[in-house]
């Protein structure tokens, strides 16, 4: 669930850059409060395991395919939502480089998607109450699947509001949640799984590892954290669903109509316009600012000529240049 | 006689609340001495060299290392003068070349970017691997790796080097090759290792623990030649004395 | 699993090549680094119909990659990661946005199989450009980069590390998946019952590393802080290079380049 950057505009990309620089600097904060100097070889190799692990296939019983851990909520389950959310970033950083998992100028939307939710959400709205009178395997479980599926849902979902406001698609909104939120909910569901058997095996093997956890208390489900943990989520899912499928889509429809210029209506709400607004006054390089542009460069056969001689030129050019330094290279 | 270099007293230490690993253990080294640790597994071997780094607090008895005693507050100055070189390469080279995890030690003492330069020139040189400067740790094959972990505490200029079992995962010309590098390297070292042969080539004294304690101490040659003594604490000859 | 095989040569052969002696290589990382970003965003900037406009966006790749002599099809492989959700995205533009918006004689072309070329075009332009920062700069040095631009040095150290054991971890996990195999065989994966032990005793033996990767650092002074290291002089090229590319680029997206060459021929 990577986005690409042809997927997002420079305004969009620019926008979550800036919410997870903002997250980044209050995660080395917290961090350097810690002071503790173990913490940084430990984030290194951490991410590093996490990026193996990621790697490696999980048979799903009853199908044929396959899942992967969840690097987020791992994270954070033993580093810490702060330190766990930098050392993602670090492996996002990396995937984004060498494996162009993602890409630079989407690395922000990434960081948020899957960083974000996973560390911040995961570990603060739900590992840290349910852990917080000892852990059990029972609660490790349905922490970690919850955790997994929610914030799945949460970076699923942003994948697509973030496409949908680049403008680069013209799938309906509520065609592209239908077909996102479901396949996320069977990922979550299996990386919450996977992710959930190595902490309880951390839990029994190495308990002190684990972050959030009251090494003190006994580690019985306490009913009420539980069940406030679960009604929380539930609320979350419910409350997100039901505002889906009443008064959003037509308002978010209307609000990529807007910014992607596909479509004219004529209701002018004013959050809309404000938020409209805002997008034009914060974009680099936004869709329109370049007026004329649209019509002078893309719609006319002259500009089709001129690219197709472009590329004719530049392929040219690249074969004589490599013939040159071919034949240099030969004769030197 | 040369004076004492490290002077080690009664020396007992337990992980935790557990058995004593290094249990009343005494040692002396003179300067320019060239000591091989010799022992079972578990013997206490790794834990005693580590302790003398700092990594182990807290012990019983006394370390004193030319002079200074070693305590939570002395560490960086005896860090300084003691490079350990750890049995597992990939722990210690955790920088991305080896030109860049040979500087991190000098940088980390404040040294002018000149005088690194020269350290790493210096240890690069003293281990002979000059041209892998550039080169990235994960391409380097296990003999270079070692050779690089060992440059990396030279460029300190320690006066002593701790190896902890530095030939396993050698193949024999790797290891021919170490032994001839720490033989030019002529200031303490002692040497902590299950390769009888490695330390009868590098070592010119041996000492033997065992449950926490100097078992047997003296010319490495005469230790190693006594076949009873090796085989009541669960070692053998090296190969090159039963070849023969 | 040759997956993770292929990730260690990836990163094997990226790295050998960052590490070459060309003209791009040696120049400054800030500047590439910025500029790179630079290039993706004007690329990404095209509205979504303007695809003459957009490939003269491939003079950039085209030209680094003759200079720093590097292999397209290497680049090009690279897609098949971003591909499956740009094509997810895109492939149903030409259901959804029937209007002709082009007619070249009697065909005409609809916006929506316009705008789904374009979105398959600036993934490929994206992708190429982030290979050529990659394939010509080392880590440490973007990293270097990053800390000119003030990321705090805790994040570079943590990216540098994590980096550096990635090799370590990915052949060990290499080495458990086959020892998996060898004990199951004709299994895809690695069975549920195994999840647990199989990730967790390779978790516990990583925090082991870290434990002796920190002895390490400790016993070579190191105190929470990384020293910084040296500072590469400044060389003409280092400004020039990024500066010349982006007014190149912006003068590409601000003019209509495309149609005044077209209009000489048509």
């Amino acid at each position: 669930m990577h986005m690409a950057d042809a997927l997002v505009t420079p305004a969009v990309a620019g926008t979550l850059y800036a919410a997870s620089a903002l997250t980044a600097g209050w995660s080395v904060r917290k961090v350097r409060l810690e002071d503790n100097p173990k913490k940084v070889p430990v984030m290194g190799v951490m991410g590093a395991f996490v990026f193996a692990a990621q790697m490696i296939n999980f048979t799903i019983p009853g199908t044929g395919s396959s899942g992967h851990l969840c690097g987020g909520m791992m994270l954070s389950a033993l580093l810490g939502p702060w330190a766990g959310f930098l050392t993602m970033i670090g492996v996002l950083l990396i995937q984004c480089l060498f494996f162009a998992d993602g890409g630079l100028l989407a690395l922000g939307c990434n960081i948020w998607n899957m960083a974000f939710y996973g560390c911040f959400v995961g570990a603060l709205a739900i590992w840290r109450p349910m852990m917080k009178n000892g852990a059990s395997r029972g609660k490790i479980l349905l922490a970690s699947v919850l955790g997994c599926v929610l914030t799945l849902q949460m970076g699923a979902f942003s994948v697509t509001l973030e496409t949908l406001l680049s403008g680069v698609t013209e799938l309906p909104f509520s065609v592209f949640v239908a077909a996102m939120q479901p396949i996320h909910l069977a990922i979550g569901l299996v990386e919450g799984l996977i992710t959930a058997a190595v902490l309880i095996f951390v839990h029994e093997a190495r308990p002190e590892l684990l972050w959030g956890v009251d090494k003190t208390a006994e580690g019985k489900m306490s009913l009420g954290a539980t069940l406030g943990v679960l009604g929380g989520a539930a609320l979350v899912i419910g409350g997100g669903l039901s505002l889906l499928a009443s008064s959003l889509p037509d308002g978010l429809e209307w609000a990529i109509g807007r910014v992607a210029g596909t479509e004219e209506l004529e209701a002018a709400g004013s959050v809309y316009e404000a938020a409209g607004h805002a997008q034009e006054a914060t974009s680099f390089l936004p869709d329109y600012a370049f007026p004329g542009s649209e019509s002078a460069l893309g719609t006319t056969v002259s500009g089709i000529v001129g690219a197709l001689i472009v590329l004719a030129v530049l392929v040219a050019a690249a074969m004589l240049f490599r013939f040159f330094r071919n034949r240099k290279k030969a004769t030197a | 006689m040369s004076h004492i270099h490290m002077d080690i007293e009664n020396l007992t230490f337990a992980y935790g609340a557990g058995e004593p690993v290094l249990n009343g253990l005494n040692l002396h080294v003179a300067e320019d001495e060239s000591v091989g640790i010799i022992g079972a597994n578990g013997a206490g071997k790794s834990t005693f060299l580590r302790l003398l780094v700092g990594l182990h607090f807290p012990f019983s008895g006394s370390v004193r290392i030319e002079e200074i005693p070693l305590e939570k507050k002395t560490l960086a100055k005896i860090r300084e003068k003691i490079g350990f070189v750890f049995q597992d390469s990939d722990s210690q080279l955790f920088m991305t070349t080896v030109g860049e995890d040979v500087a991190f030690a000098p940088r980390n003492y404040g040294l002018p970017e000149d005088e690194v330069k020269k350290r790493v020139d210096d240890a690069l040189e003293k281990v002979h691997i000059s041209h892998l400067r550039d080169k990235s740790i994960y391409r380097l094959s296990g003999g270079e790796k070692k050779l690089a972990s060992l440059a990396t505490i030279l460029s300190l200029t320690p006066d002593m080097i701790l190896l902890d079992e530095p030939t396993v995962a050698l193949d024999p010309r790797n290891r021919r090759n170490l032994i001839k590098v720490i033989n030019e390297y002529d200031h303490v070292k002692l040497i902590a290792s299950h390769d009888l042969d490695f330390i009868w080539d590098t070592c010119a004294r041996t000492v033997l623990i065992a449950s926490g304690k100097i078992a047997a101490d003296g010319p490495t040659e005469q230790i190693m030649r006594d076949e009873a003594l090796l085989q009541r604490y669960g070692l053998e000859s090296p190969l090159s004395l039963t070849k023969r | 699993m040759s997956k993770i095989s292929d990730a260690i040569s990836e990163i094997q052969s990226l790295e050998a090549l960052s590490r070459g002696p060309g003209f791009v290589n040696r120049l400054h990382p800030l500047g590439k680094l910025l500029l790179t970003v630079f290039f993706i965003a004007v690329t990404v900037s095209f509205p979504k119909y303007s695809l003459p406009g957009l490939i003269t966006m491939a003079v950039y790749p085209a030209a680094v990659f003759l200079v720093a002599d590097l292999s397209f099809g290497e680049a090009l492989r690279r897609l098949r990661v971003v591909l499956p959700l740009v094509c997810v995205v895109g492939i149903l533009n030409p259901f959804f946005d029937r209007t002709p918006v082009l007619t070249i004689g009697t065909l005409a072309v609809s916006g929506g199989v316009l705008s789904m070329v374009t979105l398959m075009v600036k993934a490929v332009l994206t992708v190429l450009a982030g290979y050529l920062l990659i394939a010509t700069t080392p880590i440490e040095e973007i990293c270097r980069a990053l800390r000119l631009l003030h990321l705090p040095k805790v994040f570079t150290v943590v990216v540098l590390l994590i980096y550096r054991y990635v090799t370590v971890l990915l052949a060990e996990a290499r080495r458990i998946t086959q020892a998996y195999s060898l004990r199951a065989p004709g299994q895809k994966g690695v069975a549920w019952k195994a999840w647990g032990p199989l990730l967790g005793q390779m978790l516990l033996r990583s925090m082991d590393r870290a434990e002796g990767v920190y002895d390490a650092m400790l016993l070579r002074g190191f105190t929470g802080e990384f020293a910084a290291g040296r500072e590469a002089k400044l060389r003409p090229a280092d400004i020039l290079w990024p500066v010349v590319w982006m007014l190149i680029l912006l003068a590409l997206r601000l003019f209509p380049v495309t149609s005044w060459i077209g209009n000489l021929f048509v």
